[in-house]
């Protein structure tokens, strides 16, 4: 008898403890998909910020403005998978912008202050999207949860990894090969 | 002080520049010294100039002592944590009260300091959901108990949106512990309150005056380098005085020097933070001859502030404080350096900078324009920032799974797009 009721009280713990697993787990992924969505807004953000600058000065930024409208057109059109190569290749629009218009440093500060922003908020924005996905995938790794599957109808969220470097300041900053995956895509399109 | 109970109305702190309801929890006793504490003061307090609501909840030894923003959690039982007895509040009754709270609370953010320290950060982590900014200022390498207790305590931590740490030290912390990088942002220092002070009555003098300020008995705050160094070059100078701030035996401190080089020392005992102001203004040079494990480099923010010509040892963290221009217009080097723990060098240099009052007086100038970057002002802003990434980061979304198929991108985009032509 006793027998019966210590199987049937390890039963019930091992219920709950699944349960509480299951609990995180769905909290997680929750934290992971509402940092990826305020990641991608302020994506967008930065996006149409840089978009205005180029309309906004267009005759001073030349060449630039041309080659910064068509990154963030590239950004904003990117499949899920592309993102991280087009948001990428719109900082180094910016870093090459930046180097192929010498200007006095207040004006350029002027000009790129929103953009500069912009692009701090979408940095804190990886930062806490990459954050959450560690800690996902920290729990996903737990072997009952493998064994048993438990997170088998979730997605398995993905780091975002982006170039966000924008120095007003160094000039030399800009990798030579700065423009050569954007040229690539261009071709491809 | 005010009362856990009522409530108040809840607004959607969905954009920047909203102002916010902050919830924050300081772990140590509000009404005891020490640099976490200041911290949360200071913050709570700059905040609050800036229109946010700001509620600081903290355990609390006597009740008469602390702000309005503070709600008492009750007295504090000692506790060991980071190799030192930290005062907390920890218990049934403190898990009551903190829920208490942030019922009452209605909070946008919730901001716990140190939540790895056993106490009511790590109580509020447990009980709350919704945004949770955490600060780290644990400054060591590594910590044992942490590193044992972090599988137990990870439920917890990953419910932390948003991390901070005050210094690259602080951060290394964060990253050897919890995997999670975070944001530095570093001390802040109230820079108005260091700049409008008169100096003690005879200081500097003409002979010229050195300053020291910290422990005398702590091996790492570098008294000993200090008074060697001092010693050395004082044959030379008949009126040269020393200026000490700090507590301890000042028969241990001197013992050893020369009768005539040791009655040019003055010896303050520990002072206040305003009389720290004036003894920071008092003196032609002020040496930090920290040997190490200064995680930030606080004493230097104040020198800076104070307008003082500062003399440092060459840790990192010193390094970062005097260089850290950065940004969109490098300044240049607020201070010089020695060989952090080498009396020659410093006598050497610190020989230099009293001849040299020009080069003091540029020094001087290029501290206080370098320290605006530390005042609180400009940290709030900082800490602001992170506070509006964390709400944004953390929305009710039940069903993750669900529509997956479609990419965040496109189900973003029209709203954003949208938004934008409305305005």
């Amino acid at each position: 008898m006793s027998y019966v009721l210590v199987v049937i009280a390890l039963a019930g713990a091992w219920a709950l403890h699944l349960t509480w697993l299951a609990a995180r787990l769905r909290r997680l992924h929750a934290r992971s998909d509402a940092a990826a969505q305020a990641l991608s807004l302020q994506l967008t953000r930065r996006a149409l910020v840089v978009n205005d600058v180029a309309t906004d000065h267009v005759a001073l930024l030349a060449d630039s403005a041309a080659t910064l409208h068509f990154a963030v057109w590239l950004a904003l059109h990117a499949a899920a998978d592309e993102r991280e190569a087009a948001e990428s290749d719109l900082t180094r629009a910016l870093q090459v912008a930046v180097r192929d218009n010498p200007m006095p440093a207040e004006q350029r500060e002027q000009i790129f202050k929103n953009v500069v922003i912009q692009n701090r908020r979408v940095e804190m924005a990886r930062v806490l999207y990459n954050d959450a996905v560690r800690d996902t995938c920290a729990l996903r790794r737990r072997w009952l949860l493998r064994v048993l599957r438990l997170a088998a109808h979730l997605e398995h969220p993905k780091y975002f990894d982006i170039d966000t470097t924008l120095s007003m300041t160094a000039l030399t900053a800009s990798p030579p090969e700065a423009l050569v995956t954007l040229v690539a895509r261009t071709s491809q399109a | 002080m005010s009362e856990l109970t009522g409530s108040a109305p809840r607004h959607a702190a969905d954009e920047r520049g909203r102002r916010l309801r902050i919830g924050m929890v300081c772990p140590y006793a509000f009404d005891r010294p020490g640099g976490v504490q200041a911290h949360v003061r200071e913050l709570a307090r700059t905040l609050t100039e800036l229109g946010h609501y700001v509620s600081v909840l903290a355990p609390v030894d006597d009740d008469a002592a602390v702000p309005e923003c503070v709600v008492s959690l009750g007295r504090t039982m000692a506790l060991p944590y980071n190799g030192s007895v930290a005062r907390v509040a920890f218990g049934p009754l403190s898990l009551a009260r903190i829920r208490k709270w942030l019922r009452a609370g209605a909070f946008d953010v919730l901001h716990l300091h140190e939540p790895a320290a056993p106490s009511a950060s790590m109580l509020a982590c447990l009980l709350a959901r919704g945004p949770i900014v955490a600060t780290s200022h644990v400054a060591k390498h590594r910590s044992r108990t942490v590193a044992a207790a972090y599988p137990a305590l990870q439920p917890l931590f990953e419910k932390i949106t948003a991390r901070i740490a005050v210094s690259a030290l602080a951060r290394q912390f964060q990253v050897e512990h919890f995997d999670g990088g975070g944001v530095e942002i570093p001390n802040g220092v109230a820079v108005a309150t260091f700049a409008d002070v008169v100096p003690l009555l005879g200081w500097p003098g003409v002979g010229g005056a050195v300053g020291f300020l910290g422990r005398l008995a702590e091996p790492r705050k570098g008294f000993k380098v200090l008074r060697d160094a001092f010693a050395s070059i004082a044959e030379h100078r008949p009126e040269l005085r020393l200026l000490v701030a700090g507590p301890g035996d000042p028969e241990v401190a001197l013992a050893g020097m020369a009768p005539g080089v040791r009655n040019r020392v003055t010896m303050l005992g520990a002072v206040s933070e305003a009389d720290k102001a004036r003894m920071l203004r008092s003196v032609d040079v002020y040496v930090a001859p920290n040997i190490r494990g200064e995680s930030f480099g606080m004493v230097l923010t104040e020198a800076m502030a104070a307008g003082a010509c500062v003399l440092a040892s060459d840790l990192d963290a010193f390094k970062r404080v005097l260089n850290s221009g950065g940004g969109a217009q490098p300044l240049a080097q607020a201070g010089e350096l020695f060989a952090a723990g080498d009396s020659a060098d410093l006598a050497v240099r610190l020989a230099a900078l009293l001849d040299d009052p020009i080069r003091r007086e540029q020094l001087s100038a290029q501290a206080r324009a370098v320290v605006t970057r530390f005042d609180w002002s400009v940290v709030a802003a900082q800490v602001l920032e992170v506070y509006a990434s964390a709400i944004a980061a953390t929305s009710v979304y039940v069903e993750p799974a669900a529509d997956a198929e479609v990419s965040a991108v496109e189900r973003q985009l029209p709203t954003e797009l949208a938004e934008r032509l409305r305005e």
